[in-house]
Protein backbone atom coordinates (compact mmCIF):
# COMPACT_ATOMS: atom_id res chain seq x y z
CA UNK A 1 0.00 0.00 0.00
CA UNK A 2 2.41 2.50 1.25
CA UNK A 3 4.94 1.78 -1.72
CA UNK A 4 2.03 2.56 -3.92
CA UNK A 5 1.62 5.44 -2.60
CA UNK A 6 5.29 6.32 -3.00
CA UNK A 7 5.13 6.18 -6.66
CA UNK A 8 1.64 7.98 -6.75
CA UNK A 9 2.94 10.75 -5.00
CA UNK A 10 6.28 12.36 -5.99
CA UNK A 11 6.51 14.01 -2.96
CA UNK A 12 6.65 11.27 -0.54
CA UNK A 13 9.07 9.48 -3.12
CA UNK A 14 10.94 12.40 -2.60
CA UNK A 15 11.10 12.00 1.57
CA UNK A 16 12.01 8.41 1.35
CA UNK A 17 14.75 9.26 -0.61
CA UNK A 18 16.10 12.20 1.76
CA UNK A 19 15.49 9.47 4.20
CA UNK A 20 17.77 7.20 2.98
CA UNK A 21 20.36 9.62 1.83
CA UNK A 22 20.26 10.95 5.55
CA UNK A 23 20.78 7.43 6.69
CA UNK A 24 23.53 7.10 4.33
CA UNK A 25 25.14 10.44 4.97
CA UNK A 26 25.10 9.52 9.26
CA UNK A 27 26.45 5.88 8.67
CA UNK A 28 29.85 7.00 8.80
CA UNK A 29 31.36 9.69 11.64
CA UNK A 30 32.69 13.16 10.89
CA UNK A 31 36.05 12.82 9.00
CA UNK A 32 37.78 15.35 11.13
CA UNK A 33 36.36 13.44 14.30
CA UNK A 34 37.34 9.69 13.14
CA UNK A 35 40.93 11.64 12.21
CA UNK A 36 41.23 12.82 15.64
CA UNK A 37 40.43 9.39 17.30
CA UNK A 38 43.00 7.92 15.11
CA UNK A 39 45.78 9.77 15.96
CA UNK A 40 45.06 9.42 19.54
CA UNK A 41 45.08 5.38 18.97
CA UNK A 42 48.90 3.82 18.94
CA UNK A 43 49.83 3.05 15.72
CA UNK A 44 49.38 -0.98 15.15
CA UNK A 45 45.97 -0.58 17.23
CA UNK A 46 44.45 2.16 14.98
CA UNK A 47 43.33 -0.69 11.82
CA UNK A 48 40.94 -2.73 13.95
CA UNK A 49 39.86 -0.29 16.78
CA UNK A 50 38.78 2.67 14.77
CA UNK A 51 37.28 0.19 11.96
CA UNK A 52 35.22 -1.35 15.17
CA UNK A 53 34.56 1.86 16.10
CA UNK A 54 33.44 2.97 12.99
CA UNK A 55 30.90 -0.28 12.38
CA UNK A 56 29.03 0.45 15.75
CA UNK A 57 28.92 4.28 14.94
CA UNK A 58 25.18 5.47 15.28
CA UNK A 59 25.53 9.50 15.26
CA UNK A 60 28.92 12.01 16.51
CA UNK A 61 28.05 11.90 20.52
CA UNK A 62 27.81 8.46 20.59
CA UNK A 63 31.05 8.17 18.38
CA UNK A 64 32.53 10.32 20.50
CA UNK A 65 31.71 8.63 24.09
CA UNK A 66 32.59 5.29 22.59
CA UNK A 67 36.38 6.58 21.86
CA UNK A 68 36.38 8.43 24.97
CA UNK A 69 35.75 4.93 26.63
CA UNK A 70 37.98 2.98 24.74
CA UNK A 71 40.62 5.25 23.35
CA UNK A 72 42.68 5.72 26.83
CA UNK A 73 42.41 2.39 28.05
CA UNK A 74 43.76 0.89 24.86
CA UNK A 75 46.93 3.69 24.59
CA UNK A 76 47.47 2.53 28.37
CA UNK A 77 47.20 -0.84 27.94
CA UNK A 78 49.71 -0.61 24.77
CA UNK A 79 52.00 1.94 26.93
CA UNK A 80 51.87 -0.75 29.64
CA UNK A 81 52.38 -3.94 27.51
CA UNK A 82 55.14 -3.17 25.68
CA UNK A 83 57.38 -0.35 27.48
CA UNK A 84 60.94 -1.47 27.95
CA UNK A 85 61.27 -0.40 31.92
CA UNK A 86 65.22 -1.29 31.65
CA UNK A 87 65.67 1.02 28.41
CA UNK A 88 63.42 3.64 29.65
CA UNK A 89 65.65 3.83 32.60
CA UNK A 90 69.16 3.72 30.85
CA UNK A 91 67.45 6.36 28.95
CA UNK A 92 66.27 8.45 31.57
CA UNK A 93 70.09 8.28 33.42
CA UNK A 94 71.52 9.30 29.87
CA UNK A 95 68.94 12.09 29.98
CA UNK A 96 69.99 13.09 33.47
CA UNK A 97 73.87 13.35 32.42
CA UNK A 98 73.24 15.38 30.02
CA UNK A 99 71.14 17.74 31.91
CA UNK A 100 73.40 17.60 34.45
CA UNK A 101 76.07 18.89 32.38
CA UNK A 102 74.49 22.80 32.28
CA UNK A 103 74.41 23.59 35.69
CA UNK A 104 70.55 23.08 36.22
CA UNK A 105 69.13 22.78 39.71
CA UNK A 106 67.87 19.36 40.84
CA UNK A 107 64.44 20.09 40.44
CA UNK A 108 64.67 21.32 37.17
CA UNK A 109 66.66 18.49 35.96
CA UNK A 110 64.20 15.69 37.50
CA UNK A 111 61.47 17.13 35.74
CA UNK A 112 63.29 17.66 32.71
CA UNK A 113 63.95 14.01 32.86
CA UNK A 114 60.26 12.81 33.91
CA UNK A 115 59.11 14.85 30.73
CA UNK A 116 62.23 13.14 28.50
CA UNK A 117 61.42 9.60 29.32
CA UNK A 118 57.61 10.40 29.32
CA UNK A 119 58.29 12.33 25.69
CA UNK A 120 59.90 8.89 24.77
CA UNK A 121 57.11 6.79 25.38
CA UNK A 122 54.92 8.34 23.41
CA UNK A 123 57.31 8.73 20.71
CA UNK A 124 57.49 5.11 20.73
CA UNK A 125 53.72 5.12 20.97
CA UNK A 126 52.53 7.38 18.06
CA UNK A 127 55.66 8.09 16.03
CA UNK A 128 56.18 5.99 12.42
CA UNK A 129 56.42 2.35 12.64
CA UNK A 130 58.53 2.24 9.39
CA UNK A 131 61.83 3.03 7.88
CA UNK A 132 61.55 6.62 6.35
CA UNK A 133 60.99 7.07 3.01
CA UNK A 134 64.04 8.21 0.89
CA UNK A 135 62.52 11.33 0.00
CA UNK A 136 61.58 12.36 4.19
CA UNK A 137 65.76 11.23 4.57
CA UNK A 138 67.79 13.54 2.11
CA UNK A 139 64.87 16.32 3.09
CA UNK A 140 66.52 15.31 6.85
CA UNK A 141 69.80 16.31 5.58
CA UNK A 142 69.01 19.47 3.96
CA UNK A 143 67.04 20.50 7.18
CA UNK A 144 70.82 19.55 8.83
CA UNK A 145 72.71 21.81 6.71
CA UNK A 146 70.02 24.36 7.49
CA UNK A 147 70.92 24.58 10.76
CA UNK A 148 74.40 24.31 10.09
CA UNK A 149 74.33 27.30 8.40
CA UNK A 150 72.10 29.15 10.86
CA UNK A 151 74.25 27.93 13.92
CA UNK A 152 77.53 29.36 12.09
CA UNK A 153 75.62 32.81 10.87
CA UNK A 154 74.68 33.68 14.31
CA UNK A 155 77.92 32.66 15.71
CA UNK A 156 79.52 34.84 12.81
CA UNK A 157 77.61 37.91 13.14
CA UNK A 158 77.79 37.74 17.01
CA UNK A 159 81.20 37.04 17.86
CA UNK A 160 83.74 39.47 15.56
CA UNK A 161 83.67 43.28 15.69
CA UNK A 162 86.95 43.01 13.40
CA UNK A 163 86.69 42.34 10.00
CA UNK A 164 90.27 40.37 9.19
CA UNK A 165 90.79 38.77 12.35
CA UNK A 166 92.28 34.82 11.67
CA UNK A 167 89.21 33.16 12.93
CA UNK A 168 87.39 35.48 11.51
CA UNK A 169 88.48 34.41 7.73
CA UNK A 170 88.49 30.64 9.16
CA UNK A 171 84.78 30.66 10.05
CA UNK A 172 83.67 32.61 6.48
CA UNK A 173 86.05 29.64 4.90
CA UNK A 174 83.87 27.68 6.48
CA UNK A 175 80.13 29.25 5.76
CA UNK A 176 81.26 29.36 2.42
CA UNK A 177 81.86 25.36 2.28
CA UNK A 178 79.09 24.23 4.38
CA UNK A 179 76.52 23.97 1.50
CA UNK A 180 79.36 21.19 0.25
CA UNK A 181 78.11 19.35 3.09
CA UNK A 182 74.95 18.29 2.37
CA UNK A 183 76.52 16.02 -0.38
CA UNK A 184 78.42 14.07 2.18
CA UNK A 185 74.79 13.79 4.69
CA UNK A 186 72.75 12.63 1.77
CA UNK A 187 75.42 10.07 0.81
CA UNK A 188 76.10 8.88 4.20
CA UNK A 189 72.18 8.94 5.05
CA UNK A 190 71.93 7.27 1.70
CA UNK A 191 74.64 4.53 2.68
CA UNK A 192 72.31 3.90 5.50
CA UNK A 193 69.19 3.24 3.51
CA UNK A 194 70.48 0.71 0.83
CA UNK A 195 72.38 -0.88 4.38
CA UNK A 196 68.97 -1.48 5.38
CA UNK A 197 67.56 -2.18 2.23
CA UNK A 198 70.03 -4.89 2.20
CA UNK A 199 69.77 -6.11 5.72
CA UNK A 200 65.40 -6.18 4.68
CA UNK A 201 66.51 -8.66 1.29
CA UNK A 202 68.62 -10.87 3.51
CA UNK A 203 65.94 -11.10 5.79
CA UNK A 204 63.94 -12.50 2.75
CA UNK A 205 66.21 -14.60 1.07
CA UNK A 206 66.83 -16.78 4.19
CA UNK A 207 64.45 -18.53 3.36
CA UNK A 208 62.32 -18.47 6.58
CA UNK A 209 58.75 -20.41 6.39
CA UNK A 210 56.67 -19.35 9.18
CA UNK A 211 56.31 -17.62 12.53
CA UNK A 212 58.83 -19.92 14.71
CA UNK A 213 61.59 -19.89 11.89
CA UNK A 214 61.69 -16.08 11.47
CA UNK A 215 61.12 -15.82 15.63
CA UNK A 216 64.21 -18.19 15.92
CA UNK A 217 66.89 -15.99 13.13
CA UNK A 218 66.13 -12.74 15.14
CA UNK A 219 66.55 -14.16 18.68
CA UNK A 220 69.98 -15.48 16.89
CA UNK A 221 70.61 -12.36 15.43
CA UNK A 222 69.84 -10.68 18.52
CA UNK A 223 72.13 -12.77 20.58
CA UNK A 224 74.96 -12.09 18.40
CA UNK A 225 74.34 -8.21 18.52
CA UNK A 226 74.22 -8.13 22.26
CA UNK A 227 77.48 -10.05 22.68
CA UNK A 228 79.40 -7.69 20.35
CA UNK A 229 77.91 -4.61 21.58
CA UNK A 230 77.97 -5.54 25.21
CA UNK A 231 82.18 -6.49 24.47
CA UNK A 232 82.52 -2.87 22.42
CA UNK A 233 80.47 -1.03 25.88
CA UNK A 234 83.09 -2.38 28.16
CA UNK A 235 85.82 -1.59 25.93
CA UNK A 236 84.28 2.46 25.51
CA UNK A 237 84.00 2.65 29.03
CA UNK A 238 87.57 2.33 29.55
CA UNK A 239 88.59 4.89 26.60
CA UNK A 240 85.80 7.31 27.30
CA UNK A 241 88.16 9.19 29.79
CA UNK A 242 89.75 10.08 26.67
CA UNK A 243 86.63 11.16 25.09
CA UNK A 244 84.18 12.52 27.07
CA UNK A 245 86.35 13.59 30.17
CA UNK A 246 86.40 12.87 33.08
CA UNK A 247 83.42 11.77 35.43
CA UNK A 248 82.43 7.68 35.80
CA UNK A 249 78.73 8.79 35.10
CA UNK A 250 78.96 7.87 31.32
CA UNK A 251 81.36 4.90 32.12
CA UNK A 252 78.73 3.49 34.38
CA UNK A 253 75.91 3.76 31.93
CA UNK A 254 77.84 1.99 29.65
CA UNK A 255 78.74 -0.90 32.28
CA UNK A 256 75.05 -1.24 33.65
CA UNK A 257 73.91 -1.22 29.59
CA UNK A 258 76.81 -3.91 28.43
CA UNK A 259 75.23 -5.74 31.98
CA UNK A 260 71.49 -5.31 30.26
CA UNK A 261 72.70 -7.04 26.90
CA UNK A 262 74.19 -9.86 28.66
CA UNK A 263 71.51 -10.14 31.06
CA UNK A 264 69.02 -10.06 27.87
CA UNK A 265 70.76 -13.03 26.11
CA UNK A 266 70.73 -15.37 29.05
CA UNK A 267 66.64 -14.97 29.19
CA UNK A 268 66.39 -15.40 25.74
CA UNK A 269 67.18 -18.80 24.69
CA UNK A 270 66.87 -19.85 20.67
CA UNK A 271 64.85 -22.79 21.40
CA UNK A 272 62.10 -20.59 23.10
CA UNK A 273 60.93 -19.23 19.77
CA UNK A 274 57.56 -20.01 18.09
CA UNK A 275 55.06 -17.82 20.59
CA UNK A 276 53.90 -14.66 18.12
CA UNK A 277 53.29 -12.54 21.63
CA UNK A 278 56.94 -13.18 22.85
CA UNK A 279 58.35 -12.17 19.67
CA UNK A 280 56.52 -8.87 18.88
CA UNK A 281 57.07 -8.12 22.57
CA UNK A 282 60.66 -8.77 22.09
CA UNK A 283 60.50 -6.68 18.52
CA UNK A 284 58.70 -4.04 20.50
CA UNK A 285 61.22 -4.03 23.33
CA UNK A 286 64.14 -4.46 20.64
CA UNK A 287 63.06 -1.15 19.15
CA UNK A 288 63.04 0.83 22.37
CA UNK A 289 66.05 -0.47 23.32
CA UNK A 290 67.61 0.41 19.60
CA UNK A 291 66.62 3.88 20.57
CA UNK A 292 68.55 4.10 23.60
CA UNK A 293 71.84 2.52 22.14
CA UNK A 294 71.61 4.91 19.04
CA UNK A 295 72.08 7.81 21.38
CA UNK A 296 74.33 5.94 24.06
CA UNK A 297 76.79 5.52 21.37
CA UNK A 298 76.73 9.60 20.29
CA UNK A 299 77.00 10.64 23.75
CA UNK A 300 80.30 10.75 24.19
CA UNK A 301 81.05 12.41 20.72
CA UNK A 302 78.33 15.36 21.72
CA UNK A 303 80.40 15.53 25.11
CA UNK A 304 83.51 15.51 23.49
CA UNK A 305 82.83 18.54 21.09
CA UNK A 306 81.15 20.39 24.25
CA UNK A 307 84.34 19.69 26.23
CA UNK A 308 87.11 20.36 23.35
CA UNK A 309 85.19 22.90 21.05
CA UNK A 310 81.95 24.70 22.53
CA UNK A 311 82.93 25.26 26.26
CA UNK A 312 86.94 26.60 25.40
CA UNK A 313 86.07 28.15 22.68
CA UNK A 314 83.29 30.28 24.89
CA UNK A 315 85.71 30.91 27.50
CA UNK A 316 88.40 31.96 25.31
CA UNK A 317 86.23 33.92 22.95
CA UNK A 318 86.78 32.21 19.59
CA UNK A 319 84.11 32.04 18.14
CA UNK A 320 85.49 29.61 15.24
CA UNK A 321 85.37 26.55 18.02
CA UNK A 322 82.14 27.12 19.32
CA UNK A 323 80.60 27.01 15.23
CA UNK A 324 83.13 23.92 14.84
CA UNK A 325 81.64 22.43 17.78
CA UNK A 326 78.20 23.31 17.41
CA UNK A 327 78.59 21.53 13.54
CA UNK A 328 79.79 18.45 14.99
CA UNK A 329 77.08 18.18 17.27
CA UNK A 330 74.18 18.94 14.48
CA UNK A 331 75.92 16.77 12.30
CA UNK A 332 76.44 13.92 15.42
CA UNK A 333 72.54 14.38 16.03
CA UNK A 334 71.58 14.05 12.35
CA UNK A 335 73.84 10.69 11.54
CA UNK A 336 72.18 9.09 15.76
CA UNK A 337 68.80 10.38 14.34
CA UNK A 338 69.19 8.67 11.30
CA UNK A 339 70.81 5.21 12.57
CA UNK A 340 67.98 5.17 14.79
CA UNK A 341 65.34 5.66 12.30
CA UNK A 342 66.63 3.12 10.05
CA UNK A 343 67.24 0.37 13.05
CA UNK A 344 63.59 0.95 14.56
CA UNK A 345 62.44 1.62 11.33
CA UNK A 346 63.32 -2.22 10.53
CA UNK A 347 62.11 -3.80 13.61
CA UNK A 348 58.70 -1.46 12.72
CA UNK A 349 58.60 -3.14 9.29
CA UNK A 350 58.73 -6.77 11.16
CA UNK A 351 56.60 -6.14 13.78
CA UNK A 352 53.67 -4.66 11.33
CA UNK A 353 54.42 -7.80 8.93
CA UNK A 354 53.96 -9.53 12.35
CA UNK A 355 50.64 -7.83 13.01
CA UNK A 356 48.92 -8.25 9.53
CA UNK A 357 50.06 -11.64 8.71
CA UNK A 358 47.54 -14.58 9.07
CA UNK A 359 47.35 -16.80 12.20
CA UNK A 360 50.45 -19.48 12.10
CA UNK B 1 57.55 -15.31 37.64
CA UNK B 2 53.80 -15.39 37.24
CA UNK B 3 52.18 -18.63 35.74
CA UNK B 4 51.19 -16.98 32.12
CA UNK B 5 48.37 -19.20 32.01
CA UNK B 6 46.60 -18.15 35.01
CA UNK B 7 43.33 -16.09 34.51
CA UNK B 8 41.47 -13.30 35.75
CA UNK B 9 37.61 -13.10 35.88
CA UNK B 10 37.45 -11.21 33.28
CA UNK B 11 39.93 -13.10 31.17
CA UNK B 12 37.96 -16.24 31.69
CA UNK B 13 34.82 -14.43 29.85
CA UNK B 14 37.00 -12.73 27.21
CA UNK B 15 38.19 -16.12 26.13
CA UNK B 16 34.48 -17.87 26.89
CA UNK B 17 33.77 -15.32 24.16
CA UNK B 18 36.30 -15.98 21.70
CA UNK B 19 35.07 -19.26 21.96
CA UNK B 20 31.70 -19.40 21.70
CA UNK B 21 31.83 -17.06 18.63
CA UNK B 22 34.06 -19.16 16.66
CA UNK B 23 35.31 -18.00 13.44
CA UNK B 24 32.75 -14.74 13.97
CA UNK B 25 35.31 -13.70 16.74
CA UNK B 26 36.37 -9.42 16.13
CA UNK B 27 36.24 -6.52 18.28
CA UNK B 28 32.83 -5.48 18.10
CA UNK B 29 31.40 -9.35 18.26
CA UNK B 30 33.54 -10.44 20.95
CA UNK B 31 32.72 -7.08 22.95
CA UNK B 32 28.59 -7.63 22.53
CA UNK B 33 29.00 -11.24 24.22
CA UNK B 34 31.35 -10.39 26.43
CA UNK B 35 28.74 -7.86 27.50
CA UNK B 36 26.10 -10.50 27.26
CA UNK B 37 28.48 -12.89 29.92
CA UNK B 38 28.95 -10.16 32.28
CA UNK B 39 25.17 -8.43 32.74
CA UNK B 40 24.31 -6.87 34.65
CA UNK B 41 27.97 -5.43 34.79
CA UNK B 42 28.78 -2.85 32.08
CA UNK B 43 32.14 -3.71 30.17
CA UNK B 44 33.55 -0.81 28.41
CA UNK B 45 35.10 -1.63 24.36
CA UNK B 46 38.58 -0.42 25.23
CA UNK B 47 38.62 -2.91 28.36
CA UNK B 48 37.97 -5.81 26.07
CA UNK B 49 40.48 -4.47 24.09
CA UNK B 50 43.53 -4.01 26.66
CA UNK B 51 42.58 -8.04 28.00
CA UNK B 52 42.71 -9.33 24.48
CA UNK B 53 45.54 -7.55 23.67
CA UNK B 54 47.21 -8.94 27.12
CA UNK B 55 45.93 -12.61 26.09
CA UNK B 56 47.40 -12.61 22.80
CA UNK B 57 50.70 -11.39 24.95
CA UNK B 58 50.49 -14.25 27.30
CA UNK B 59 49.77 -16.76 24.07
CA UNK B 60 46.50 -17.37 24.78
CA UNK B 61 45.04 -15.94 21.66
CA UNK B 62 45.78 -15.62 18.23
CA UNK B 63 44.97 -12.53 15.57
CA UNK B 64 45.32 -11.42 12.01
CA UNK B 65 43.73 -9.08 9.99
CA UNK B 66 41.17 -9.92 7.80
CA UNK B 67 40.73 -7.69 4.33
CA UNK B 68 39.73 -4.30 4.56
CA UNK B 69 35.69 -3.67 3.98
CA UNK B 70 34.17 -0.99 2.87
CA UNK B 71 31.26 -0.78 6.18
CA UNK B 72 34.36 -0.66 7.83
CA UNK B 73 35.77 2.25 6.12
CA UNK B 74 38.45 0.21 4.52
CA UNK B 75 39.42 -1.21 7.26
CA UNK B 76 40.27 -4.36 8.39
CA UNK B 77 38.86 -6.67 11.50
CA UNK B 78 41.30 -8.19 13.55
CA UNK B 79 40.18 -11.43 13.92
CA UNK B 80 40.91 -13.88 17.20
CA UNK B 81 40.83 -17.63 17.80
CA UNK B 82 41.74 -19.29 20.95
CA UNK B 83 45.59 -20.86 20.98
CA UNK B 84 46.24 -24.46 22.12
CA UNK B 85 47.43 -22.97 25.41
CA UNK B 86 44.01 -20.68 25.85
CA UNK B 87 41.53 -23.44 24.99
CA UNK B 88 43.81 -25.12 28.30
CA UNK B 89 43.77 -22.80 29.97
CA UNK B 90 40.04 -22.46 30.11
CA UNK B 91 39.31 -25.91 30.38
CA UNK B 92 41.20 -25.99 33.89
CA UNK B 93 39.54 -22.72 34.72
CA UNK B 94 35.74 -24.48 33.81
CA UNK B 95 37.11 -27.59 36.15
CA UNK B 96 37.74 -25.12 38.82
CA UNK B 97 34.08 -23.48 38.66
CA UNK B 98 32.92 -26.95 38.34
CA UNK B 99 34.07 -27.97 41.68
CA UNK B 100 33.17 -24.10 43.29
CA UNK B 101 29.45 -25.22 42.03
CA UNK B 102 28.91 -28.82 43.18
CA UNK B 103 30.62 -27.37 46.81
CA UNK B 104 28.37 -24.99 47.01
CA UNK B 105 25.32 -26.61 45.51
CA UNK B 106 26.09 -29.30 48.15
CA UNK B 107 26.09 -27.00 50.97
CA UNK B 108 22.94 -24.83 49.61
CA UNK B 109 20.93 -27.58 48.53
CA UNK B 110 18.76 -27.47 45.46
CA UNK B 111 15.95 -24.84 46.41
CA UNK B 112 18.25 -22.78 48.78
CA UNK B 113 20.95 -22.47 46.00
CA UNK B 114 18.17 -21.34 43.67
CA UNK B 115 17.31 -18.48 45.62
CA UNK B 116 20.50 -17.63 46.68
CA UNK B 117 20.90 -16.63 42.87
Amino acid sequence: MEDAAVERDPEKCAAVFRKIARQYKNSAPPIVLEWAVERLLPAPARESVIGDLREVYRGPWQYLCEAARTVPRVAAGYAWRNANLPALGLNGALIWLCLAGLHLDIATILLATAAGVAALTFIQMYGDTGRPTGARAIKGAIGTVILLVAVCVWDFGLRYPRIGHGDYLLEFGMLQSLPFVLPVLGLLRTGLLLQSDREQERLADDGVIGLEDEHRAFLAAMRRTNAIEAAALITGAWLLPFLSGPGLWLPAIFIVTAAYLLAQNAMSPVHDAGSRGDYRRQLQTRRQLRHFLCWLWAAPFLMAACRLLVWPGYESGRAILVAFGSSAIVSICFLARAADSECAGLLGERMARLENGPAV
Amino acid sequence: MPDQTLLGQFEQVVLAAVLSLGKDAYGVTIHARVVELSAPRAVTRGAVYATLDRLEDKGLLASWLSEPSKERGGRARRYYRLEKSGEQALRETAQAAKRLYDTLARSWKGLAWKTQR
